[in-house]
């Protein structure tokens, strides 16, 4: 068997923002069309990017990948030679060369903190 | 983590966050990305590229993932094969297009935050890895020997049998690159008849290259100096045409500057090399004596033999007395490393380096030599300053 992997005529610009352990709906239920949260990037230096999760900040970097990932689509088609036949391919459709990494520990946000405690 | 509940981000929102979370907000880019999760994600795999599958793709170049289903995956290119590995993360790599980079800010509209809306399209926790690898190369010999070409007289029985005869389109599930599934067709003396990709069967070919070999010494015709012409008159009432044709290409080279363009030499190694194995197939084991005796008397006059001519092939134990050759090949072992030296430390205890690198070398690679291999899965030890090799865990 083989599987051929090409590259779309047109590759997506998809991005990674790799954060630490999973994402979990606070009501367990499904994830699907939720909100997430705010990214915002700092104007330091080093452009920092801010990810602010419901009350947890996290503050993050810009890594360029040693070893840039495909992002691969797993396709069934008709064969070209045979009606009934299948066969699958992979389409790259992305390539993706930097992810955003939030590794350090989120940090809480304590709102409503009464001012001159 | 958790998520909130499903709802619209504003601006208002966003601004909230900003002062709870004690950032100013001039300190910050003024477009903030509210992160959704998509309405469902696709199935997509991530394969981690190393610089020359990542070419590939860039330019628009096709590379293969090759095997069957009991094998473990490769992936290929035109040139060089590689291991296919799922790797797992303990982190979550969320996917997103269209992100905006700090480098792609836009300035500021009426010195207002900008809000964008990006959606996750996937949560992925592993991801492929490519490590380089030696094609694996046994089962072509393998399913090959079965339709092995034992002369015209037997073809048609041959054909009307079940047995299985491979195209080129065929061997596309052999775990190589097109380049080295024809470099390993060619050391296999494969040949094509008919778009049928075939080997010689051993005794046959024997009988082929004696009946060559015969016909140089009843000419006594130079074996630097051959015309290959008058082969293809002389035998082909003995051997069919595209089989002698091989059979002069695999064992000869062209002479250059040869007055009539036509004149071949032998390929003394690939010739004596042949004869030794002819020998060693019928006795298996040899006095190393006798044999390199009956070896030198078995090739045509002018040819050298030589024992560096069978590495790979056959094993001579000198601390027997006498000492002993056998038949030993390569392609009968293992194709993965530690199986291999698994079974090379059951034939013999201790290796030096010159013995066991023919064994190794064709499982090196460009990261790992036959020196970093024998590190890595044997024992160095010396007798008399002399480097051997033994188990690394002795039984």
């Amino acid at each position: 068997m083989t599987i051929i992997v090409k590259t779309d005529e047109k590759l997506n610009d998809f991005s990674i923002i790799e954060v630490q352990g999973d994402l979990e709906s606070r009501t367990g239920g499904s994830l699907f069309s939720q909100f997430v949260g705010d990214l915002h990037f700092s104007k330091d230096k080093n452009n920092t990017p801010i990810l602010i999760i419901g009350h947890h900040i996290l503050h993050g970097k810009s890594v360029k990948l040693q070893k840039p990932f495909a992002i691969m689509k797993k396709v069934r088609k008709v064969k070209s030679n045979a009606e009934d036949e299948y066969e699958t391919e992979y389409i790259v459709e992305a390539i993706i060369k930097k992810k955003l990494l939030f590794n350090v520990r989120p940090k809480p946000i304590i709102a409503n903190v009464p001012k001159n405690v | 983590m958790d998520v909130d509940d499903h709802y619209d981000r504003t601006l208002n929102d966003v601004k909230t966050v900003i002062t709870h979370a004690k950032l100013e907000e001039d300190d910050l880019h003024p477009v903030s990305q509210n992160l959704y999760f998509g309405t469902q994600f696709e199935n997509f795999k991530f394969l981690e590229l190393n610089n020359t599958v990542l070419e590939h793709l860039e330019v628009g170049q096709r590379v293969v993932f090759r095997g069957e289903e009991d094998d473990r995956a490769v992936l290929c290119t035109e040139s060089q094969t590689f291991e296919v590995k799922e790797a797992e993360t303990s982190n979550s790599m969320l996917l997103v297009p269209n992100l905006r980079w700090s480098e792609d800010m836009l300035p500021s509209v009426n010195d207002d935050r900008m809000l964008e809306r990006r959606e996750i399209v996937g949560i992925h926790y592993s991801y492929y890895e490519l490590r380089v690898c030696k094609p694996r190369l046994k089962k072509l010999r393998r399913i090959l020997q079965v339709s092995a070409y034992r002369g015209s007289e037997l073809e048609s029985e041959l054909q009307e049998s079940n047995v299985k005869f491979y195209t080129s389109d065929d061997l596309e599930t052999i775990q190589a690159s097109k380049e080295e599934l024809k470099d390993a067709l060619n050391v296999i003396d494969a040949v094509c008849l008919n778009g049928y990709w075939r080997v010689l069967d051993f005794d046959y070919h024997y009988r082929i290259l004696s009946l060559f070999l015969d016909l140089i010494n009843s000419n006594s015709w130079s074996i630097e100096s051959i015309p290959a012409a008058e082969v293809l008159s002389e035998l082909k009432d003995l051997i069919p045409e595209l089989i002698l044709q091989h059979l002069v290409k695999i064992y000869t080279d062209p002479v250059e500057n040869s007055d009539s363009g036509s004149m071949v030499k032998l390929k003394a190694d690939k010739v004596c090399r042949f004869l030794a194995e002819a020998l060693l197939r019928s006795l298996n084991r040899f006095n190393l004596k006798d044999f390199l005796k009956a070896w030198q008397d078995s090739v045509p006059e002018g040819l050298k033999v030589d024992v560096k001519q069978l590495e790979g092939l056959a094993l001579i134990d000198s601390d027997t007395k006498p000492p002993i050759i056998s038949l030993y090949p390569e392609s009968d072992l293992p194709e993965e490393i530690q199986p291999r030296i698994e079974e090379l430390f059951t034939v013999r205890e201790k290796w030096t380096f010159d013995q066991i690198k023919p064994y190794v070398e064709p499982l090196a690679t460009a990261q790992l030599n036959v020196n970093a291999l024998l590190t890595k899965y044997a024992r160095p030890f010396f007798v008399q300053n002399v480097k051997h090799y033994c188990a690394r865990h002795k039984k």
